[in-house]
């Protein structure tokens, strides 16, 4: 499967794309950071795709929501529950910081796009679950993306990624399989965009083929992505 | 299928804050997976796994604990591949049995364990779905809080829930001598590209879905015999389902019982699917359609036919199950009774 476009972007980047793209902008400002970043790399390289209403969407939820807001709420509902100061008001908006398909329903919205999606969860190796899940699709386009962070209980530093993938489409890269071995990694660590950001940064700086090593923390026990080249 | 596994609490019994959700996540996940192995007599080892867990996809309840994602690091391991996490609100239990069937139906994998297990008794998610006014609250009558499909429904009640079901393809099942509960004839998918909270009134997104459904069993609308609605009690969700079901089934929609568990049970969310399933594929191994506990007065905006008061008996084989993610995923699943041609 061809690689058409990838998109990177950091918290340190949400100045700039708001002054850049205020319309992507207005679709994501309510959102928590991993998901706006996610989904501000998704439209980036979606304007590369033939039907956008066509493309095949798999997003892959953060882990840690990047919810200062979700996060204080939910500590004080959960351990100060007799507290007169529990009586928070809640924001509406910041109960979609806890929805597990937001990012999704979010691209599914700004795309006009009803083809069906697909959501995986944030847990380590699920990067690589959608890049296969991506790779099995005999037709069209798919865009994986996925954006996450470390901490729970602070925005960032976070992270959005995304890819455009295709069938039939010219791209500077194929993917051609993704294989593991079945030794067991014992502490993966759950990031669902730092694999995929590491695997792009190779993507982008690298030509020809070759076995790009998963690192164990990201891995779930697949280890080595296959990248086809084509001579840039 | 070959093996079930079902756990649900729901209303006041589960303590909120002992033992902590992670805890009680994790010790239902276990119950109904070692009970679905037990009954399919297969091992972990030979199994792909698709589980869906609502709460452990984020660091929120008990967050301080643990770290997000591990809840499905420690059930998953022992499993063959593929171990995927499903993540799509409501509509996760339905999508991640739809994605092992389309694996199965391909040949990519030959016998996986779908589940899910959502701890939703907490206040974390009681405050945070009263906000968007989705729950059921302040009501007269508390016996029957969620009424789906009611002219006097308000939304849901939350339940903790959790199920498991073997799947593989019979060619695997015959070869090791196993009986099957039921057989998935279909899925379909689709997204309403909507808004983030509400789906569109006429259900065009739900209409997709069902379609889609019946395309991939290969039968037509006629066939289907009864609906497990999504019917999760809210106003515009209930319409717009009930329109989604008169518009697929069109010729036959006044005859084709409909019922939705979630006045039983509450509304388990990522485990909601996989519950159902089991609701629908008993169904069809008895033909007995379960009657939507909470629902007395059909609303006119919701006309169907509603099975009411008591089960109802009928010739039931075939059954369609609806869930339908808040964000706009919707999914449907088709399931038959097995040598239904015989029965």
């Amino acid at each position: 499967m061809r690689v058409i476009a990838t998109a990177l972007l950091r918290d340190s980047d949400l100045d700039s794309l708001k002054a850049k793209r205020p319309d992507a902008w207005r679709t994501v400002r309510r959102f928590n950071l991993p998901v706006k970043l996610a989904v501000l790399a998704a439209l980036d390289v979606a304007d590369k795709a033939t039907d956008r209403s066509r493309v095949k969407l798999i997003s892959i939820t953060p882990c840690q929501n990047g919810s200062p807001a979700v996060y204080e709420w939910a500590r004080r509902v959960t351990y100060e529950p007799s507290d007169k100061n529990t009586r928070l008001r809640v924001n509406p908006a910041h109960t979609l910081h806890g929805v597990d398909n937001l990012g999704l329903s979010a691209m599914a919205i700004a795309l006009e796009n009803h083809h069906p999606g697909f959501g995986l969860g944030g847990a380590a190796g699920q990067a690589w679950e959608g890049l296969e899940l991506s790779l099995r699709e005999d037709e069209g386009e798919v865009l994986l993306f996925a954006g996450d962070q470390e901490s729970s209980r602070e925005e960032g530093p976070a992270l959005g990624v995304a890819l455009l993938l295709s069938n039939s489409a010219a791209g500077a890269s194929s993917i051609e399989s993704v294989r593991w071995d079945a030794a067991e990694v014992s502490s993966p660590s759950p990031h669902s965009a730092r694999g995929l950001a590491a695997l792009i940064d190779v993507l982008t700086g690298t030509s020809g083929s070759y076995s790009h090593r998963v690192a164990d923390r990201d891995g779930d026990g697949i280890n080595r992505i296959v990248v086809e080249g084509v001579a840039r | 299928m070959s093996g079930l596994g079902i756990s649900v609490t729901t209303g006041g019994e589960s303590s909120f804050f002992a033992p902590s959700e992670r805890q009680r996540d994790e010790r239902m996940a276990s119950k109904v997976i070692e009970d679905a192995l037990l009954e399919a007599g297969l091992s972990r080892s030979k199994l792909g796994f698709y589980w869906t867990c609502g709460l452990d996809t984020f660091g929120s309840g008990a967050i301080e604990e643990r770290r997000a994602g591990s809840c499905f690091h420690e059930i998953a391991r022992p499993f063959h591949r593929p171990r995927r996490m499903i993540a799509m609100a409501c509509a996760s239990g339905s999508s991640a049995l739809g994605c092992a069937f389309e694996d199965i139906r391909s040949g990519r994998v030959h016998a996986c364990l779908v589940g899910g297990s959502s701890i939703m008794l907490s206040p974390f998610y009681l405050i945070g779905f009263a906000s968007l006014g989705a729950i059921a609250v302040d009501q007269e009558d508390n016996a029957r809080p969620c009424r789906p499909f009611d002219s006097s429904r308000r939304g849901f009640s939350l339940g903790d829930g959790a199920g498991a079901i073997v799947v593989e393809s019979l060619a695997h099942a015959e070869a090791r001598g196993a009986r099957p509960i039921a057989e998935i004839l279909g899925f379909g998918a689709s997204q309403d590209a909507f808004d983030l909270s509400r789906p569109p009134e006429r259900g065009e997104g739900a209409i997709l879905a069902m379609r889609r459904a019946l395309d991939s069993a290969q039968i037509s609308a006629d066939e289907v015999d009864a609906i497990n609605a999504h019917g999760t009690a809210t106003l515009v969700g209930d319409a717009a389902e009930a329109a989604a079901i008169r518009s697929v089934f069109e010729d036959s929609w006044q005859n084709l019982p409909v019922s939705s568990v979630k006045g039983a049970i509450g509304h388990t969310m990522a485990a909601a699917g996989i519950l159902e399933a089991i609701v629908a594929m008993e169904t069809c191994s008895t033909g007995l359609v379960p009657a939507t506990f909470g629902l007395q007065n059909s609303d006119l905006d919701c006309e169907l036919d509603h099975v009411i008061g008591e089960a109802r008996h009928s010739e039931a084989t075939i059954v369609l199950s609806n869930s339908f993610g808040m964000g706009g995923q919707n999914a449907s699943l088709i399931f038959a009774r097995m040598n239904r041609a015989s029965a």
